[in-house]
């Protein structure tokens, strides 16, 4: 996949009118392990797979708080992720600090790809190498947001990013018509089974590796622990 | 509010509008240093054009524009170049009426009766007395035509025309100015005291 001349930095355009060094930051997306999301009328969900970097280690997290209304699942560089997700921690209690109300998530995602967009118009800069997966509500509803290393967002009812995510996608594509007016608890188990069928045989699913978040209208975002997440687990078996 | 623009004592201007619209559900006012008002209206509008600009369905309300204004009154006068106003914000917020009121030092407090300047010493018993938050347009009328008369009797900088705006879910109305009625032919006035010994 080397390209010539044309991918040593983002100050070079190819003669296909492509920013090579922004689609090599995107191919870290796909890299990554899966996550996905998924939102009804009233909540937000993400469900994501970890991956452990060698037998004797943990499973590195992927999904972050960012505030009481809003979090983020990635896939790709976990530091680039860290690193925006302090970004937006900051943003929030900033504006926390000025409206006593919590951050418009449009608006955040908004900052997140102008600063993501800074890095694919210089030389001398990398452009960040994650995606992030941020479910919010605020008082336009419940929201799910995709932020891509080109700097560009997406919303979305449903979606999948990372590592063989297209099955997981075409999963959430013929059943989240469902979704709308879906129980938390439903929606969970949505989200599962498309998660489930993006694993492979060797991967690990189980209550160390697979992560679930959620938040709604009237409910704090929450990373459900691991008794939990079991209890889905074997609720998925059946 | 009323309708002056004084330079220290002397009203210089006479017939100033002191409501300044932010958007159609929140109206902001202040009693004291005009050109700090002023500056503070300028701060506003500029957060509601950018809430214009991003143009994704989200507005700040009264709410959000109180505590912000809190925030910038507090940061000034930490700097020890405090904005010499008493901030009204006024405005509809989830549909309630939503009234708040941040002083120089940068304190809000929210409340649904709100009394500035002098009408904080003038004031409080004719509010308390005659009006209460079940009180309908009329009364409220009539409540703040009385304040701003005894205002008039009692501060000698005062001028006689006062504005009234209104805001509810359909929409902010800046009346037009009224002018006070006010009764200054008391006998008191027309002969002076001890009359006797100021003609021997």
């Amino acid at each position: 996949m080397i390209k010539g001349v044309y991918d040593v930095d983002c100050g070079t355009w190819s003669p296909q009118g492509k920013l090579i060094q922004v689609e090599y930051a995107m191919e870290a997306v796909k890299q990554g392990s899966i996550c996905l999301g998924l939102k009804s009328q009233e909540y937000a969900v993400l469900c994501s797979l970890k991956r452990a970097p060698s037998e004797l280690s943990s499973y590195m997290d992927k999904t972050f708080k960012v505030d009481d209304h809003m979090g983020l699942s990635m896939a790709g560089l976990t530091a680039d992720a860290r690193s925006l997700c302090k970004y937006m921690r900051n943003e929030c209690l900033n504006y926390k600090y000025n409206y006593e109300v919590a951050h418009p998530v449009e608006r955040l995602i908004f900052k997140i790809a102008e600063k993501s967009q800074k890095k694919t118009q210089s030389v001398s800069t990398r452009p960040y190498g994650v995606g992030l997966l941020v479910i919010g509500v605020d008082q336009t509803g419940t929201h799910l947001f995709e932020t891509c290393p080109s700097g560009n967002f997406y919303e979305y009812n449903a979606y999948s990013i990372g590592a063989r995510s297209q099955a997981a996608r075409t999963y959430l594509e013929n059943h989240f018509q469902k979704f709308s007016k879906a129980s938390l608890e439903r929606l969970i188990l949505h989200g599962l089974k498309a998660l489930k069928g993006a694993v492979q045989e060797e991967t690990d699913f189980n209550t160390r590796s697979v992560e679930i978040a959620f938040v709604g209208l009237k409910e704090n975002f929450t990373t459900l622990k691991e008794d939990q997440v079991d209890s889905y687990l074997k609720k998925l078996a059946d | 509010m009323d309708t002056t623009s004084s330079y220290g004592k002397m009203a210089m201007y006479k017939n100033v509008n002191k409501f300044e619209v932010i958007n159609q559900q929140t109206v902001y006012a202040a009693s004291g240093e005009v050109s700090d008002f002023q500056e503070l209206t300028r701060f506003l509008r500029e957060v509601e054009r950018r809430s214009l600009n991003a143009a994704d369905g989200y507005t700040h309300n009264a709410h959000d524009y109180a505590n912000l204004l809190a925030r910038k009154q507090y940061q000034m006068r930490n700097k020890g170049d405090p904005f010499l106003v008493q901030s009204v914000i006024g405005g509809i917020v989830d549909g309630k009426p939503y009234l708040a009121v941040i002083d120089p030092f940068g304190t809000p407090l929210q409340k649904t009766a709100v009394l500035t300047g002098y009408a904080r010493y003038l004031c409080p018993p004719i509010v308390q007395n005659y009006w209460d938050e079940t009180a309908d347009e009329e009364k409220a009328r009539r409540v703040v035509e009385e304040c701003f008369k005894v205002l008039f009797y009692r501060d000698a900088k005062a001028v006689d025309r006062i504005q009234i705006a209104i805001v509810t879910e359909r929409g902010v109305t800046i009346d037009e100015p009224i002018k006070l009625k006010t009764k200054w032919d008391h006998e008191a006035f027309l002969t002076r005291a001890n009359e006797k010994l100021h003609t021997q």
